[in-house]
């Protein structure tokens, strides 16, 4: 099957700073991955890639096969949809309206059951007429999680099955919405969509992905399965810790071993 | 009381827990009958008095007992006033929907054409135009420098927009802090260039150029409203093109990207359409400021921050409320007339401090 999105030797570099660097790396409809990687890796900076706001210095991108600086943002929208780690919004709009705003340009009517669906679906519906500024950050984030799954949604009934890129999707989610949010991204992958998402929380990460993209200096460092990739040699040469894994099922599951770096460094 | 309530009315001070919208249909309603009954006021009030029982024949509804003041009144409503009338509301309508883009384009609902400079920018090209180009052109004396104040007075607000625009914003990111200081210095330059060319005027000059800095509705005739029909004209057709986009942009540049707008040609298409929009007005009546602040605030509170409904209600809204300030500039001190340029800013001034002081306080810094 051909990648719904795929990276060939790609590399950023801004004002003398390599950030990114011989990036290869696709997605195939369906799947489920997770970039990991410590502070400064480079995984902003590659979701910001994969999403067409940042172009690479070198290589290219390519969506369903087309390059994807050829698409128009309406069009790319349609094919791509992408939830951001911090979304300030400076007009006090109400959750639903922030919501319908993922249906474009879709008419009000039409829209409204789409809208219906997201807000059961992230369980939002007690909050719906809340104004966003007056609610706390992971109610926030879960507005537009929905607003973003509606573009995605409106997008795959046009266009097949679509990219849905995830920005520490988790940060500030309690954990009951973390495991909401990590099960409604597998549920999404199973009905065709390519879900990508930058997580800190290791064992979130094996829960999640089929794939792990460990992400180190800008480099690929480690690709594959959870159990290929979280081991305690990775953790310590990526993250300079020392770490037990352990195996719930055929998951691994971290367990920091002593809480100072490996190094003996702060 | 529970934890749970507590936190709830914590985390919104001032709004009820839910916030629930009227309907687009009653609030056009209710906008029209409010510009309706404004423009009515307007039409009695004045140094020559119509009561209503003659303002109808005088429209042109029924009969009258008494030729000559209905003579009378016919020339007073159809030369002075309703001209005077339609002038003020376009500009109210054109300067309350260059606020609400402006603000939706910075995302600061702080943002106004008259207090950022860009309405200096404006008449500063329109004095430019008054001493400069008339003293060049009037030997000639075919063309009117006149003619050319519309033009003039939105390349000036055009130019003044693109440059706080580059200035203000970066990596696609606007400062509200940046924003409003290089505005601050926008106007003060062009205020000291507009005080080198009041020195630089004569005493005919000096005359038109007052007018224009203090903001006045007065000498309203029907060839100036039909400049500024236009403008209104092609505000209402861009509107709805760029409501959607503007309600995204409020979550940033990127999250617009993200959601499929061309935020590049959105940008342009709405800076073209403040400094067309303040230019135009500028150029008629001079420098009018806040309403292009107090209007879309109120609506905002009461009908939400949406723009396909925000900007085709601020238009009327802005209309109306300019109508009024008008009628009252003119009824205040009569026969004398003051400049309704120096009531909106006494009214709109500590509104606006209002605001900033609020701002503070959710803000909590």
């Amino acid at each position: 099957m051909s990648p719904a999105i795929e990276v060939s030797s790609a590399g950023m570099t801004i004002r003398g700073a390599t950030l990114l660097d011989g990036i290869d790396f696709s997605a195939a409809p369906g799947e489920t991955v997770a970039i990991v990687g410590p502070n400064g890796a480079g995984k902003s900076t590659l979701l910001r890639i994969l999403s067409g706001d940042l172009l690479p210095t070198r290589g290219t991108v390519r969506i369903k096969g087309a390059e994807l600086r050829s698409y128009a943002p309406d069009k790319l929208a349609a094919h791509r949809a992408v939830l951001s780690q911090h979304v300030t919004i400076s007009f006090p709009f109400t959750v639903e309206e922030v919501v319908r705003m993922g249906a474009g340009e879709i008419p009000r009517a039409k829209a409204q059951p789409l809208v219906e669906a997201m807000l059961s679906e992230i369980d939002l519906n007690a909050l719906r007429h809340r104004e966003l500024p007056t609610l706390s950050g992971g109610e926030q984030q879960r507005a537009h999680f929905a607003r973003v799954l509606l573009q995605l949604a409106v997008g795959e009934a046009k266009h097949g099955p679509g990219v849905l890129l995830l920005d520490e999707p988790t940060s500030s989610l309690d954990l009951r919405y973390q495991i909401n949010l990590v099960e409604l991204g597998k549920r999404r992958a199973k009905a065709g969509t390519a879900v990508i998402a930058i997580l800190h929380d290791l064992n979130l990460a094996s829960r999640f992905a089929d794939r792990i993209v460990v992400l180190s200096k800008g480099r690929i460092a480690a690709s594959g399965t959870p159990r290929e990739t979280i081991t305690s040699a990775m953790l310590r040469d990526v993250f300079e810790v020392e770490t037990t894994i352990g195996l719930i099922g055929d998951l691994p599951h971290v367990l920091p071993q002593i809480m100072q770096p490996a190094s003996g460094r702060l | 009381m529970s934890a749970a309530e507590i936190s709830v009315s914590a985390s919104s001070p001032h709004t009820a827990a839910a916030k629930r919208r009227p309907k687009a249909f009653a609030v056009f309603a209710a906008l029209l009958a409010l510009l309706v009954c404004t423009a009515l006021l307007a039409a009695t009030l004045g140094a020559a008095g119509i009561p209503l029982e003659r303002l109808w024949p005088a429209l042109g509804f029924g009969g009258t007992k008494d030729p000559a003041t209905f003579a009378r009144d016919q020339l007073v409503l159809w030369s002075i006033r309703i001209p005077r009338i339609a002038i003020a509301a376009m500009i109210g309508a054109l300067l309350a929907v260059a606020g609400t883009v402006m603000q939706g384009l910075f995302r600061n609902p702080l943002a106004d054409p008259a207090l950022v400079g860009v309405s200096s920018g404006g008449a500063f090209a329109a004095a430019f135009t008054i001493v400069i180009l008339d003293s060049m052109i009037a030997p000639n004396a075919a063309a009117n420098a006149f003619e050319l104040l519309p033009l003039a007075a939105f390349a000036g607000s055009l130019i003044t927009t693109l440059l706080l625009y580059k200035i203000a914003s970066r990596d696609g990111r606007t400062s509200v802090a940046m924003f409003l200081l290089s505005g601050l210095a926008i106007a003060a330059l062009a205020n000291a260039a507009i005080g080198l060319l009041i020195f630089m005027a004569d005493d005919r000059q000096l005359r038109d150029i007052s007018f224009w800095l203090l903001g006045s509705l007065g000498g309203a005739t029907w060839s100036k409203a039909a400049l500024l029909a236009p403008f209104v004209i092609i505000a209402g057709l861009v509107m709805p093109f760029i409501a959607r986009g503007l309600d995204v942009l409020v979550l940033g540049e990127q999250e617009a990207f993200y959601s499929g707008i061309n935020v590049e040609r959105l940008k342009m298409i709405s800076i073209v359409l403040v400094s067309a929009m303040t230019g135009a007005a500028v150029a008629i009546c001079g420098v009018i400021g806040f309403v292009g602040i107090v209007v879309p605030h109120l609506l905002r509170l009461a009908i939400g921050p949406g723009h396909r409904l925000l900007l085709p209600a601020s238009a009327l809204f802005g209309a109306a409320l300019m109508v009024f300030a008008d009628t009252f500039a003119r009824v205040l001190t009569a026969p004398a007339e003051i400049p309704v340029g120096i009531l909106t800013a006494t009214i709109g001034a500590p509104f606006f401090l209002y605001m900033l002081l609020r701002q503070r306080a959710l803000v909590g810094s």
